[in-house]
């Protein structure tokens, strides 16, 4: 779990925005505000009727790709989630291949992840990924999220921070909501595909940045054959400094969304006539709903710091696919799966500072603990009525997790830091599962009650050093770790942790307008899960060996000239087997990524400030490697948008996929056999996905 | 910045980079491949000797056969029940067939007394080692034209003499079976070298078990099997059995 080392300082009424205008004017500053681990101040934060300004200050650096991005400029870029905000961060690629409303699947340097079982992922406080789910472990659905509300993201490629738990294999992604533009927002969108969305925003004046409240409604009849999806989510935090300096955070929300998947389409149904958009199978779709609630309370004490959060969830998932038509059993593959959780934890750590050698110095020591108490099942359904008619998978588990660690903060030399340190995790598990012992006997004995437990230790290391005249180079090691799959454990078993060691080394260049990085990486992992569409769910088999991943990432970011934000990535990585030497399957080698956002004044009408903003953003991902050395085509997308703001209202227009392009958001390889009856080949085949096709979406907005 | 601080920015990211390039010089690929290969028919023992004693000769043979499908999976004491039974078995028990490797799902008619071996189709697949087959058997229906004739719509027909002693029987037989016959022994490593898969149809081990003697003979007639006796429950119990079917990968191009 990522967390901030998020202060607030008070100042006076007369020096707050003095000292915020005198950083912002200043090169420095906004080369600061431009970098990703930079010290962001922005005057249209402080709560000017307390006369205090918020100052943001990241957590130091663990590795050259910890980056951090304050999502308001780029907001003109159209995206139809939180979770694509991701896609900042250089080689984050995302697929939505299972409809709106189920989690993307995630690519990142190298790493397929699934639907979220190689990044953790953390929303306001709230881990997001689900222990065992049935659907794969780790799970991670971010829909939840309103965009608006998402204020900064972190993330940070690879388990370089002792903060980092479960499921940090790839990486993390810590997601911070608030407002940063305070008032009320009220918007309406509605475009092709009968998509229709309402927004509306509030966030007090005068309240911190965090405080705010949220409500969306979007529905869609989706861009082709059973891909409707309707969802409704509200978010509401409250954040308020107490007395002392202490900050006392809030965060509740509330989502649900029904959706339809029009599932997989072979590639050589498409070559015989098949539309790109067709389905096989209209009764693919699911539900999916998540309730939580975080409060975090955290204590400064000059420059040491105690924090403590504790936050609980409810979770629903029902998801219905089918990949493999009638391969398995005559009377059709579709499947149900479902998985319904309750989870509560909680979070505290202390940071100190000392000073030795004349240096000041940190130490930190926390804590994370969960418990998930879980309820799946995995159910067969009948093609032609949805009746059940097998149960592979039917159990109750509850985890229990809980990680300690010690953080160092060493400033060894004037220009040297080096931070890091150790992190153990015990996992504990409690397994019943109802399916019987013998497949072909429904009546038999079940397999009963099981207990697991494992214990996993994992060191972080970081040397950042400061070469001066914007220049910085940093190394980063890690171990971290993937909790099993809790179904595949026996009685009494040490839970086999998938490990990751991971090392990196990058150099940084910053100035005025901006910043360039560049990373070398390599990450061993020992264990892969891999997808197994005939199962519906990540297994270890032989695929599941241990893989290496070498690659290399850049980001640039600048500011060239006021009012235009440019975000521009690339990523390569190669990912093989140790044993074999050959390319681990799915995964884009070549992943690239460009944000350009413009926001400017243009004129005054009306006594009213015209305002004109446009984005663009453009997603290049490179052949990908599947099965039997065949490839996946190489794609380009587009998106554009663009507003006019005058006064209180603003006009927006925006289009995903601007060309049109007829792209694959999912490759898959697998036999499948769609055609009731026997006869059918059982060969395996390529399978796609459809990405979306040309959508254009206007939008009306009110500042109030 | 001077020249020892690029430096020190430079060398490690030179290295790593390296690093990253040599990586790149193994095999590019995901490993196997697609392959396709051709598939054959003809007859083994077209003349022979059964355990009811008879003496049996086959002169017109054809069968329907497909789909065919080729597995990893391998065939559960095959060749060991083969050598000390002389038969396979219809229900393979804990055969387990794995992934399929190739298969073909179309039907192709083989006309057993040709000369040489009938191609059927094509089959196409992924590379690996084949240890199994499936075959299935389906009465002729519509879809395979005019060598439907052939078989008087059967899944396969005979016509031949059985002799014991000094009783000659002229038979024909054009059964109706439908099945999948599945872990027939068939063993090959596909990995796109030229070759051909040929099904050796054991005309002597088809009609192994019947006894000729049961069918109602006319004297210079030659007699059908009917749909019900020992004749045709032995001709079903030899084409369902794995022990008919010989799956045999030549090497080499294709005839």
């Amino acid at each position: 779990m990522l967390r901030s080392a998020s202060f607030v300082t008070r100042t006076s009424p007369v020096t707050a925005p003095l000292v915020a205008a005198l950083l912002l004017a200043s090169p420095y500053a906004r080369a600061q505000q431009a970098d990703d681990a930079a010290v962001a101040v922005d005057a249209a934060v402080a709560p000017a009727a307390e006369g205090a300004a918020t100052v943001r200050a990241e957590a130091p650096r663990r590795a050259p790709s910890d980056y951090t991005f304050d999502v308001r400029t780029l907001r003109a870029v159209p995206r139809s989630s939180a979770a694509e905000f991701l896609t900042l961060a250089p080689g984050f690629l995302l697929s939505q291949h299972g409809g709106d409303g189920k989690a993307h699947q995630i690519f990142l340097r190298g790493f397929d992840a699934q639907h979220g079982q190689d990044v953790e992922f953390t929303v306001g406080g709230m881990p997001v990924n689900e222990v065992s789910n049935v659907h794969g472990q780790g799970y991670a659905d971010l829909n939840f999220m309103i965009p608006e509300a998402v204020d900064r993201v972190r993330v940070l490629e690879g388990p370089f921070d002792p903060h980092q738990g479960d499921f940090a294999v790839a990486g993390s992604a810590r997601f911070d909501l608030g407002a940063a533009d305070r008032g009320t927002l009220l918007r309406a969108s509605y475009g092709m595909f009968n998509a229709a969305r309402a927004v509306a925003l509030v966030a007090p004046p005068g309240e911190r940045r965090e405080t705010f409240l949220a409500g969306e409604y979007a529905r869609s009849d989706g861009f082709g054959d059973n891909r409707a999806s309707s969802r409704a989510a509200a978010m509401g935090q409250y954040a308020r400094e107490l007395a002392g300096g202490a900050v006392l955070r809030a965060l509740a929300f509330t989502y649900a969304a029904r959706f339809d998947s029009a599932g997989v389409v072979r590639e050589d149904d498409l070559a015989r006539g098949r539309d790109f958009f067709a389905t096989y199978d209209t009764r693919q779709g699911g539900f999916s709903s998540r309730h939580g609630a975080v409060v975090e309370l955290s204590l400064p004490r000059g420059r040491d710091r105690t924090s403590l959060s504790a936050f609980v969830s409810l979770r629903a998932l029902r998801v219905r696919e089918n990949f493999t038509g009638f391969l398995l059993d005559p009377r059709g593959d579709r499947f149900e799966q479902t998985y319904d959780a309750v989870t509560a934890g909680l979070t505290a750590s202390h940071r100190a500072s000392f000073t030795l050698f004349g240096r000041a110095h940190a130490w930190e020591v926390g804590l994370s603990a969960r418990h998930d108490v879980t309820a799946q099942a995995m159910r067969r359904l009948r093609s032609a009525d949805d009746a059940a008619y097998a149960t592979p998978v039917d159990a109750d588990v509850n985890a229990t997790d809980v990680g300690l660690f010690v953080d160092l903060d060493l400033r060894v030399l004037p220009r040297v830091s080096l931070r890091g340190g150790v992190r153990a995790d015990a996992l504990a598990y409690q397994i019943d599962d109802r399916v019987s012992r013998d497949s072909t006997s429904p009546g038999a004995a079940p397999r009963g009650r099981r207990d697991a437990q494992g214990l996993q230790l994992g060191p972080r290391a970081t040397v950042d050093v400061d070469l001066g005249a914007g220049f910085s180079v940093t190394a980063a090691y890690g171990k971290g770790f993937r909790s099993p799959q809790a179904l595949t454990l026996g009685e009494g078993e040490s839970a086999p942790f998938a490990v990751v060691h991971a090392g990196e080394v990058g150099g940084r260049f910053r100035r005025w307008f901006g910043s360039a990085g560049v990373t070398l990486f390599a990450t061993h992992v020992d264990r892969d899960l891999v997808f197994v569409p005939e199962l519906g769910t990540n297994v270890v088999n032989e695929m599941s060996a241990a893989t290496t991943r070498l690659g290399v990432a850049a980001l640039v970011r600048a500011t060239p000239i006021r009012g235009v934000e440019v975000v521009v990535s690339g990523t390569w990585a190669r990912a093989t087997y140790d044993a074999s030497g050959l390319l681990v399957p799915y995964v884009p080698p070549l992943v690239g990524r460009l944000d350009v956002a413009f926001s400017r004044e243009v004129a005054r009408l009306f006594d009213n400030a015209l305002t004109v903003s446009a984005g663009l953003g453009a997603t290049a991902v490179g052949e990908r490697p599947l099965p039997f050395s065949e490839r996946s085509p190489a794609w380009l997308v587009l998106d554009a948008g663009a507003s006019a703001r005058l006064g209180p209202v603003e006009l927006g227009l925006s289009a995903r996929n601007l060309t049109d392009a007829r792209w694959r958001d999912g490759v898959f390889a697998y036999p499948s056999d769609f055609t009731p009856g026997p006869g059918g080949s059982v060969v395996p085949v390529q399978h796609f996905t459809a990405g979306r096709p040309l959508t254009i979406l206007s939008s009306v907005t009110l500042y109030l | 910045m001077n020249l020892r601080d690029r430096s020190l920015v430079a060398a490690p990211l030179v290295a790593a980079l390296a690093l990253v390039s040599s990586a790149h010089c193994g095999d590019d690929s995901t490993g196997r491949q697609r392959v396709s290969f051709e598939v054959y028919a003809g007859a083994i023992r077209a003349e022979s000797d059964s355990s009811m004693g008879w003496h049996v000769r086959v002169e017109q043979a054809a069968v329907a056969i497909g789909p065919i499908r080729w597995y990893e999976g391998p065939p559960l004491f095959g060749e060991l029940r083969r050598m000390f039974t002389g038969v396979a078995w219809a229900h393979p028990g804990h055969y387990v067939p794995g992934g399929a490797l190739a298969d073909i799902t179309a039907r192709g008619v083989a006309d057993l007394m040709a000369t040489a071996p009938v191609r059927i189709a094509t089959a196409t697949g992924v590379s690996g080692a084949v240890q199994s087959a499936h075959l299935e058997l389906h009465p002729s229906e519509g879809d395979l034209g005019p060598a439907r004739a052939a078989l008087r719509n059967g899944s396969l027909s005979l016509r031949g003499t059985a002799t014991r002693g000094d009783v000659t029987v002229r038979f024909e037989a054009a059964p109706r079976i439908d099945v999948n016959i599945e872990g027939i022994p068939a063993r090959a490593t596909l990995d796109g070298t030229p070759g051909r898969f040929e099904v050796g149809v054991d005309l002597g081990a088809l009609l192994d078990r019947v006894d000729f003697s049961t069918l109602p003979v006319q004297p210079a007639e030659t007699v059908a099997f009917p749909e019900t006796g020992q004749a045709s429950n032995a001709l079903y119990r030899g084409a369902v059995s794995g022990a008919s079917w010989r799956f045999t990968w030549v090497a080499g191009a294709n005839p």
